[in-house]
């Protein structure tokens, strides 16, 4: 009866105790709303000396703001980026950064990644190739990404060559989308895919080179028509379709004929639809 | 009471009796040991997506020419009142290639023809990409103008699986969507539920939040303002969505071990859903016996996959408004777990079916589906023990009241996690209402949910066929936009 009593009321305080998380998750949460119109301000006041009176800007407060103004430099170009760059050193960015990847915690390195790739004029391609070689599969996307992003094209070839081979590979989606944001110029920058033949590394060499209009591609994908993968067998039509010529139409008529898989088929017919 | 018998008698009676509460004391015990370890794990994983969540990824998805594009099946049976505002929420959606494929399984309300007024549609004949069996034949076709969609309208075998099947034959996307007729998503939802896809290959499946529209408003199609509805039933349901959703399905998926993506809201890969033959036609749980299928068949082909849940993305759906509407819904439900519980009895307690056949499924075997029974069955006997006097009244109050405070207990954790995980129910009238219906809820909703889930079990075990049921559907309440 005692223990039973006991029970009764531990779970009766159980309750009253959730309701007071209630209410203080609510107060923090009112607390964090009123820190981060705070930093909004901090930032604003920031990026407003930066980029309109030039010079001056005052030191941070937090690594939170660091941050924060590291995100804009990612969306900005020419003047402005190098402005917010020249900050961001100024304020130790770069070292909170390396000290930052070199952390347990894979958010942390993630974070640190972002910071250096966005403070540094040009960043380390070294520094950056040990990033794609991360243990955790989301520091190497966000590495990839990031590196992407300054659109510099020395990026494509280890983005690439992450995206083929055996061990801490990089997604095949993550790696298009770095590549798509780096200058895409040459299909030879993809060579990792057409020597190793990978079927995901197939898939982004030919969805890349293919969306980015470069004409050298037909041949791989002309090749990779008959590839036992059928997503890379779709992925070859889709960019036969978009930079194909003539000399594609043959070929597709040939693989219309003697494809199983109905979707490659229907992706065929449109392909033939655009280039007759 | 029982004064006149044989004290032999009275000895085993009592023993029995005593040893039967026991039995039920340690089964709660383990009740609560299991919710808490997975309410454990739902808020390690929910911070830890929210740590990771970048606008920036998505953005990069949003452009990618690798992005996967996606067909959204959508099964309607009386669906009139809503599924307009359904389709148009899917023709807002942020992302780069949506293919909508709406079926109208038979309704006898004009949902096709509502449809057809809408928008403008020309009948067309096409082959099937991926012909699969269906219980009743298509009628026609219509192929929406301007639009990547498509209207099917087919006999209804009444059976919802048997509708999702009929969409999927015309999917053309690498990735296949199902959503209910009476749905809305959030523009941002397939893009948030598509990216574990991007993020690691080895995802086959994944699913979103579903959370009750009722008493929200709508903007164009858009969830402008949530409410907590005022009717107590959909209070109680909104309560049930953030335990079941946000809370169990992050802890499940967490330990690798998710049973359910909401037929309301979950994306496959189509090429595991041909494989499979797509959903299992017989089943009333065809969501759940399609997740089951592809962990099986995934661990006996001993590949790497990953079935995985997202806490972030909304799906908006109309929940049933009147208590006799959501007693046959639970009936539905309970005989569909019965059901599919009985066809997964080989992975049970198997260690090659992983934390799925480990803990998941005896879980739900234990808790889920005998959990409605016992629970009628731990009232009887309380009360045939008291009356007996084998059991002092005091005690049995006391353990009643126990029960209460646990479930209480539960239900404002799960608005805590809410709270500080999402903003839909932030304003201070919501979390009133919630609270107060936290402390409602057991007293008015759970002896009631019991008998229902009783039923449906019963159902089951007597192989009893089922239906879609009748369903009363009011539509979602629509603002225009002012100017």
């Amino acid at each position: 009866m005692t223990a039973l009593i006991v029970a009764g009321w531990a779970a009766m305080g159980l309750c009253a105790l959730l309701i007071v998380i209630v209410l203080v998750v609510r107060a923090r949460i009112a607390a964090g709303d009123r820190r981060a119109r705070g930093r909004r301000t901090e930032v604003s006041a920031i990026l407003r000396t930066l980029l309109v009176a030039g010079e001056g800007a005052p030191a941070p407060r937090s690594t939170v703001t660091l941050h924060a103004i590291a995100s804009v430099a990612s969306r900005v170009r020419g003047e402005d980026r190098e402005a917010i760059q020249c900050w961001l050193r100024d304020n130790g960015a770069p070292l909170v950064a390396r000290r930052g990847m070199r952390s347990r915690r894979p958010i942390e390195r993630a974070r640190a990644v972002r910071l250096y790739v966005r403070s540094t004029v040009e960043p380390s391609m070294s520094v950056l190739i040990r990033m794609l070689d991360d243990a955790d599969l989301r520091v190497r996307s966000t590495t990839a990404l990031e590196w992407g992003s300054t659109g510099r094209d020395e990026a494509i070839e280890p983005v690439m060559a992450a995206a083929c081979r055996e061990e801490r590979r990089l997604p095949p989606l993550v790696a298009s989308i770095a590549i798509m944001r780096c200058r895409l110029l040459d299909a030879e920058s993809l060579h990792a895919a057409w020597s190793t033949r990978d079927p995901d590394g197939l898939r982004v060499a030919l969805s890349t080179g293919s969306a980015a209009g470069i004409a050298a591609v037909q041949p791989y994908a002309l090749q990779s028509l008959d590839h036992d993968d059928v997503l890379v067998r779709i992925a070859a039509v889709d960019a036969l379709r978009r930079i194909g010529t003539r000399r594609a139409v043959e070929p597709l008529q040939r693989r219309a004929a003697i494809e199983g898989n109905a979707i490659v088929r229907h992706h065929v017919a449109e392909a033939l639809a655009v280039l007759s | 009471m029982i004064e006149g018998l044989d004290p032999v008698v009275v000895d085993i009676v009592r023993t029995t009796l005593l040893v039967t509460t026991i039995v039920f004391a340690l089964y709660f015990g383990l009740y609560q040991l299991f919710s808490v370890t997975i309410v454990v794990r739902a808020i390690g994983a929910i911070a830890d997506e929210r740590r990771w969540a970048s606008d920036d990824l998505l953005s990069g998805t949003f452009a990618s020419p690798l992005t996967p594009g996606v067909s959204i099946l959508v099964p309607a049976h009386n669906e009139s009142a809503g599924v307009v505002a359904c389709v148009e929420s899917l023709l807002r959606l942020q992302y780069p290639q949506v293919q909508i494929i709406i079926v109208d399984d038979g309704s006898s309300d004009g949902t096709s023809d509502v449809l057809r007024e809408r928008f403008a549609t020309s009948p067309v004949d096409l082959e099937p990409l991926n012909p699969l069996p269906l219980l009743k034949p298509i009628e026609a076709l219509w192929q929406f103008h301007e639009r990547d969609a498509l209207l099917i309208r087919k006999t209804s075998s009444g059976r919802r699986a048997d509708a999702v099947n009929a969409a999927l034959q015309f999917a053309r996307h690498e990735l296949v969507c199902m959503i209910d007729g009476d749905s809305i998503l959030e523009p941002t939802a397939l893009l948030h539920v598509v990216q574990p896809f991007i993020d690691d290959p080895t995802v086959v499946a994944s699913g979103g939040i579903v959370r009750p529209a009722n008493g929200s408003v709508l903007i164009e199609a858009e969830v402008d303002r949530v409410e907590v509805p005022d009717r107590l039933i959909e209070r109680i349901q909104v309560l049930e969505y953030l335990r079941a959703f946000l809370v169990g399905r992050a802890g499940w998926s967490s330990i690798k071990g998710l049973l359910i993506i909401s037929g309301a809201f979950g994306v496959f890969r189509r090429d595991t859903l041909i494989g499979l033959g797509g959903l299992d036609a017989r089943s009333l749980a065809e969501d759940a016996e399609l997740v089951v299928a592809a962990h099986r068949h995934h661990r006996s082909e001993r590949e790497p996959y990953r079935i995985v849940f997202v806490a972030r993305p909304v799906c908006w759906t109309e929940t049933p408004s009147t208590w006799s509407a959501v007693a046959r819904q639970r009936k539905r439900w309970s005989q569909g777990l019965g059901e599919l519980l009985r066809s997964a009895r080989d992975m049970m307690l198997r260690p090659r079916y992983g934390s799925l056949g480990m803990l998941t499924l005896p879980y739900f075997w234990l808790f889920e589906q005998w959990g409605a029974p016992l629970v009628l069955a731990a009232f009887a006997l309380s009360i045939l023990t008291g009356a007996l006097g084998i059991i002092p009244w005091e005690v049995i109050g006391l353990a009643i009241a126990i029960s209460y405070f646990v479930a209480v207990a539960t239900s404002l954790l799960a608005i805590a996690i809410e709270l500080a995980a999402t903003a839909d129910y932030r304003s201070a009238r919501s979390m009133r209402r919630l609270m107060l219906t936290a402390f409602l809820e057991p007293i008015l909703f759970y002896f009631p949910h019991a008998v229902w889930r009783t039923t449906g079990l019963i159902r089951a075990i007597l192989s009893r066929p089922s239906e879609w049921g009748a369903q009363q559907r009011a539509g979602f309440v629509q603002r225009a936009t002012t100017s």
